[in-house]
Formats: structure tokens, sequence, C-alpha cells
């Protein structure tokens, strides 16, 4: 299971880029729903993942997080370097959790959309997803498994926020892509000249009376 | 912070159990004042430069600063009792001064007198302190100067009297500040500046705040926030009087055979027994370890744990009941620099309960929220958790969004105890603190009160959209109060006016678990002025010779 990444992430991005036939544009690589998994099987080794559980969770970060108009997503900010990471240390007690997810979203899928998760469009991965976020567990979701898909998705929301806006150090938030999506500046700003925001540069500030010390 | 003497002492006068808020200072003036002293931190002596500014690593992860006590709970008596970490509180030097707020007001002087000047309230056992405002007034002061307290006096119209003004101006408004004057100035409220334990100028050998934003549940990694690691610890181990021994968790206070302490079993890092003599002993955990360690000390003459001849050791426990109201608004705050607090408003907070209709009051506390995880993984009403509109909905408001947390009183309450996990051990092998809580029906009138005063003051603002919380029953709380409370009387309190055990006359317990009602918010600065009285009062009696 253990296998150390020997390529680099901008050789992943690269080859991930080639591999869907486009230009090398971060936005571009955020549709890995438009792959087939096989295309980039040999191409992508992570700590904890195996490539294919990896792809699945990039895939399914990416329908949480999605590359739009409005900017980069997931797999742009590596969100699952950062799970992929953390599985082997703060988040070392989920690993049994997405082992077993994973399993549960692809036979899931397999049952109501025909294929593995990561070998379906986009559009359809989002169905999968949004029948796993009902309050009501779907009838295909595998019998045997021991928590309901909105549960399980929950963990991978969570931490798929977490690599977006995470401190850098842990392998998501790559090169600050989430922070710039709020305008955070992080460590970068360190301290401020008041009025700050909008509102206490516009409103007055009160006038308090002076100080009466009581002297009984 | 330069390297600072840590002595070998074998045989103090006093040992201090907790570096803290109160053990931090009854450390300080009692080494400073000439009495050796050993403190006894459970967790690791970490500096300021291991503090981070990491969201991740400080909120989310069980690490460098996260409840790391683990503990049980259940609401009543009849249910078992479920492990969760729901004690807000760190276990290092310094205590959870590291991760505080910094919130430092004043008790107002009804807040001691409660039973007296509102009457008993039906299920719950309301009672005066033994001490009044003026007696802490003094303490109240010195806390401020000797921690660093920053803030404007007179301008809360509500405060009781002082003598004297903050040691240094007040933290600088921020959008939230701006938001609650000009709110509260429409609806004839008074918002004025939060005193914070925070510099505002270089103070003490500090330096002031550079509104870095990584404050609440952050170390600072400036010093500017004044927590007892850095201002109360490295005093007392310059006086050469001082041993501090971290990692090194009492397990037991022992007693002679008179009944009086005279030490304690600790467990070393190596989990090795270790045992320490000493004269008096203080005991500053805080409202939970407290109660929990005199209940681990069980002898032939405290058969229910030390100093419990009342029975009450671990009874009463109180938080104060809170709620947050979370409001998005058109323009950018910025809140994510700044300290947390910078108005606050008190229009509320003495009990009226022929006007409200309840008992008690609260505060009215508007800050920002600078979090990032945190704020992208809210539940938030008809926006999904996940997709497009998510991201959408997280970029449009990350910068617009303010909360008002409102802080309330609870009522102190014999059905809410702390005693020990019959079935949970921690990592020293020791019985987990067990928290037994319900909310008195109190708290829910409060609470719906202070939610509609908080979504008065965000709409009265212009907010564009308010989310109001809804009341629920704690599982647990930073504000850890009443489970060994003070009083006039042994047979219904554990400790009398100046924080001496009533049967166990050289044990004092310094720390939240002395209240005898909640206030409505921030017990620390209370604490700490009850701290500093009681090192007096040790360091007289010992003079004396009444005690040690």
């Amino acid at each position: 299971m253990s296998k150390k990444s020997n390529l680099s992430r901008r050789t992943f991005l690269s080859r991930s880029a080639i591999a869907t036939g486009g230009i090398i544009s971060l936005s571009m690589i955020g549709t890995p729903g438009r792959l087939k998994s096989q295309d980039t099987q040999e191409t992508r080794e992570f700590e904890s993942f195996t490539t294919h559980q990896g792809l699945t969770v990039e895939a399914l970060a990416e329908c949480i997080f999605p590359a739009d108009e409005n900017g980069p997503g997931a797999t742009d900010a590596h969100v699952v370097t950062y799970i992929d990471r953390s599985l082997k240390t703060h988040l070392a007690e989920e690993k049994e959790i997405y082992d077993k997810g994973l399993v549960w979203l692809d036979q899931f899928a397999t049952a109501a959309q025909g294929a593995p998760f990561v070998e379906l469009t986009v559009e359809l991965q989002n169905k999968v997803v949004s029948a796993m976020d009902r309050r009501r567990t779907p009838a295909d979701w595998p019998s045997d498994a021991d928590m309901p898909p909105r549960t399980w998705l929950r963990h991978v929301i969570g931490h798929t926020m977490e690599g977006m806006f995470t401190d850098p150090q842990y392998g998501g938030n790559y090169n600050d892509i989430g922070w710039k999506l709020l305008n955070f500046p992080g460590l970068k700003a360190f301290g401020y000249d008041a009025p700050f925001g909008y509102y206490d540069a516009t409103m007055p500030e009160i006038e308090y009376p002076p100080f009466e010390p009581y002297t009984g | 912070m330069p390297h600072l003497p840590n002595p070998r002492i074998e045989n103090p006068d006093v040992i201090v159990i907790g570096t803290g808020a109160a053990g931090g200072v009854v450390m300080k003036e009692l080494a400073t004042r000439g009495l050796k002293v050993v403190a006894l931190e459970m967790g690791p002596w970490l500096k300021t430069r291991d503090y981070v500014q990491d969201e991740l690593k400080c909120h989310h992860l069980r690490g460098l600063i996260k409840y790391d006590q683990p503990n049980t709970y259940r609401q009543m008596a009849d249910e078992d009792a479920a492990p969760m970490y729901s004690i807000n509180m760190q276990a290092n030097v310094g205590g959870s001064t590291i991760h505080y707020t910094g919130i430092s007001w004043r008790f107002h002087e009804s807040d001691f007198k409660e039973r007296s000047s509102f009457g008993a309230v039906e299920g719950a056992d309301v009672r005066d302190w033994p001490l009044d405002y003026w007696d802490l007034e003094p303490y109240y002061e010195k806390a401020e100067y000797e921690i660093g307290v920053s803030g404007l006096a007179g301008a809360n119209p509500f405060d009781s009297p002082r003598r004297r003004a903050y040691p240094m101006p007040p933290v600088t408004r921020k959008a939230s500040g701006a938001i609650s004057d000009d709110a509260a100035k429409k609806l004839g409220w008074h918002s004025y500046p939060t005193p914070m334990a925070i510099l505002t100028e270089n103070y003490d050998g500090r330096a002031k705040c550079m509104d870095c934003g990584f404050c609440e549940g952050y170390g600072c990694t400036m010093e500017a926030k004044s927590s007892t690691l850095v201002n109360m610890v490295p005093k007392a181990m310059k006086s050469g009087n001082c041993e501090l021994r971290s990692n090194a968790c009492v397990r037991e206070i022992t007693v002679d055979e008179n009944g009086l302490a005279n030490g304690v079993i600790y467990l070393d890092e190596k989990l090795n027994e270790v045992k320490l003599s000493s004269r008096v002993v203080v005991l500053c955990g805080n409202g939970v370890m407290s109660p929990r360690l005199l209940q681990m000390s069980q002898s032939p003459a405290f058969p229910d744990g030390l100093a419990n001849r009342s029975g009450r050791v671990g009874k009463h426990l109180m938080f104060n009941y809170y709620q947050v109201v979370r409001a998005f608004f058109d323009k950018d705050l910025n809140e994510y620099q700044g300290v947390m607090d910078t108005r606050v408003i008190q229009d509320f907070y003495e009990p009226n309960p022929d006007k409200y209709g309840f008992y008690g009051g609260g505060v009215l506390e508007p800050r920002g929220d600078g979090s990032t995880i945190n704020f992208s993984r809210m539940n938030v009403p008809r926006v999904l958790s996940w997709g497009p509109k998510r991201k959408k909905w997280i970029m449009d408001n990350w910068n617009k969004n303010m909360m008002v947390v409102t802080s309330m009183e609870s009522l102190s309450q014999e059905r809410n105890v702390l005693d020990l996990d019959p079935n949970v051990k921690d990592k020293w092998g020791l019985a987990v603190p067990r928290v037994t809580y319900d909310v008195h029906p109190n708290e829910h009138k409060l609470g719906d009160f202070f939610r509609d005063r908080a979504k008065e003051l965000l709409e009265t603002a212009g907010a564009r959209q308010v989310l109001s919380g809804r009341n629920s029953v704690p599982r647990g709380d930073a504000h850890l109060m009443g489970t060994c409370r003070m009083g006039d009387d042994p047979e219904t309190s554990v400790l009398n006016k100046f924080n001496q055990a009533h049967n166990v006359k050289n044990l004092f317990v310094v720390d939240g678990s002395c209240f005898v009602t909640s206030g409505k918010s921030n017990p620390t600065l209370t604490i700490q002025a009850l701290a500093f009285r009681a090192s007096d009062y040790i360091i007289e009696e010992m003079k004396k010779g009444t005690i040690g």
C-alpha cells in the first residue's frame, strides 16, 4: 500500500493534462470525470491510496469543490494529496473509512449509473453524489455498508474543505489556491492600519464619558 | 523568552498544582515573596516558539492546541456517559490562557449577591458569595496591571465602580465593533470597548499586539496575549524560588494522620510515581480537574474524596450558557485580522425577573470569524454542503460574516455533577472526568431572549442575512465553575472565602471551581483576582503560623 511517489507534482499535472488531450491549464485538470481511469493508472502513485482510490477521491473532491467560472477547484488545490498524506498522519483513524467507503461508492455508482465512480462523466458523478446526499439512503447503496452514504460523504466533504483551505504545508491549498479564492492573505499580512474593513471605516466612533475614579 | 532558571527544589513550602490562569498567578506571587514553590503541570512546557498560526493544527487536530483531556458526558444521571472531548481546556504551562480569547472583565457588584438581591429560583441553588465586589476590587486592579489588560475605564455605564483606569488603551475597533456601535446607538444600547488581556502598548517587557488574527484558539506567537506562560511563569522562575515540573500529572493529594495535606503523588512522563511533600498545597486545576483530583484523593479520613465532608465536591457544575448568531453583510469586514472581540454590550446584564420573566442576564459579544476551514464546512440552511453553489457561497460570504456570541448565566444545580467515570481511563490510567449536565429551564428563556437581541442588533446594522442558533444542552465548555464552591457554611460549601478548604486548612483550591454563581461570561479575570487575593492570604497565614 505504501508507495512513495517518485513523480513530481509538475509531472502529475502535465501528464494529467496531456491525458485529457487538452492544454495544460489548472482549471482544465479539474475535470477527471471525463477521463477513463485506465488512461492515468500508471501515472499516479499515492502514499496511502491505491491509484484507483486516489483517482476516485480526486474526482469526488472535484465534485465537492469544482473548478468553474469562479475559479480553480479541489484538483488544482491538490486536495487529494492532502487527504492521501493525512491518512498517514492526523487522519490515520479515517483510513479504514476511506477503504470501505470507496468500495461502497464504486458499488453504488456501478449499480446506479453503470460504472465505477471515476469512470463516469462529471454529470453522472454529480448525480451519484446528489443521491448520496439525500437524507434517505438510496436503495442501491450496498446493503453491507455500515455507514449511510450521507455520513460517509460528510467525512470526505470535511477533508476536502481542509484540503482547500489548510496551511499549504499539509499538501493541500497548493500555491494558496484556496486562500486566493477568498482573498485571504494567510500569513503574508501581519498587522493592518485601522480602519481595515468597510464598516469600521464608515461608521463613526462613539464618544465615551471620561473616567471618574471611585475614591471611596 | 530568555532562558529561565529552574532550580531543583526537593522540600518546597508550597506545591502548586496546575500552571494556568490561577496557578500561574499563585506560583508567581508565592515564589517572588520568598516561599519555595514546586509547580506541577500535567502537560508539557511549550514555549512561545512552539505556537503556530495554523488553523488545521490548532483547531482541528488534537495536538498543539485541542481539548486534550478526554471526558465522558451524559445529560441525566440515569444515562450511560459517552466518551468525548467536550471540556475545552488545554493542559500545558499557561493552561487555557494560551488559547483563550482574552476577554477580561470584572464581575459586577450584583454577581456576588444574587440571592439577596433577586431571590431564589426554583430548581436551582442560587446563593450569595461569601465575599463581595469590594473585597475583590483591589485584586481586580492588581490583576489588570500584573496580567496586562487593555480597556477603557468609564466606557461601560453598567460596570461597577473602579478606583483605577486600565493600564493601557483598548483594542482597536474592527468592523464587527463598528457594526455593534452603530446598531447599539440606534437601539439605545451601549456598545463599549472589550477589556482584553491583549497588549495594545509595549508593556512589562512584552511587545504590543500585531493584529495577526490567529488569536482565539491559538497560542500567541508575539507574546502580546497576556497568558500566564508569558507574564506570571517567567517572574516565578526568575525569583529562583520556583521549580516547574512539567508532564507531571498529580493523581493524589496525600494527608497525614491529622487530616492535613502533606504532599502529592504524581506520575512523571514515564508514568513513574513520584512523591513530593510540602507544608501547603494549592490546587489550581480548573473547575473540572480540581474536583476530580480531590475525588481521586481518598483516604480513611476522607473516604468520599479530600475536603469533601460537605459532599459538594464536584456538584453544582456551571458553564456559561451561550449561543452564536451569525450574520452576513454586503461589504467586506476583513475580520480575519485583529483580536476576536473589540466591542461588547451589557445592557441586559443585571437580572430583572419581574421585567423579563426569567432569571439572570448576559452579554452580547459581536466578533469576527476569520477561520477558513471551519467556515467552509459550516451548516447553512438551504445551501448544499458541496458543489458549485457551496463554493460560491463560501467565496461570497467568508469575508462578510460576523457573529454575535451571547454569553449568559448558568444556574447552580445540585444535579449537575463532575465525578470519576467508572469505565473510561485516560493515558495516565486515571479515571476520566464524567460530566452530568442538563440546563435549567431558565436557560432556555435566557437563550430565546438573547438570541432575539442578537438578531435585533445585526438586523439594525443592516445585515443581509441572519442565521440564528437554537437552544441546546452544552456537554462541556471552557468556562468551568462551581464544583468546589466557597461559602461560610462548611456543611454546604467546600471552601471558605479565601479559597481555603473548610476541612483541610493547608489546602487551597484556586480556580473557577470556587464560584458560587457563574456570572454572565468570561470568568478568567475574576479567577485571577481571586488567585492574587488567596496568595496574599496564604502568605499571611504561613507567616502567622496558622497553616503549614
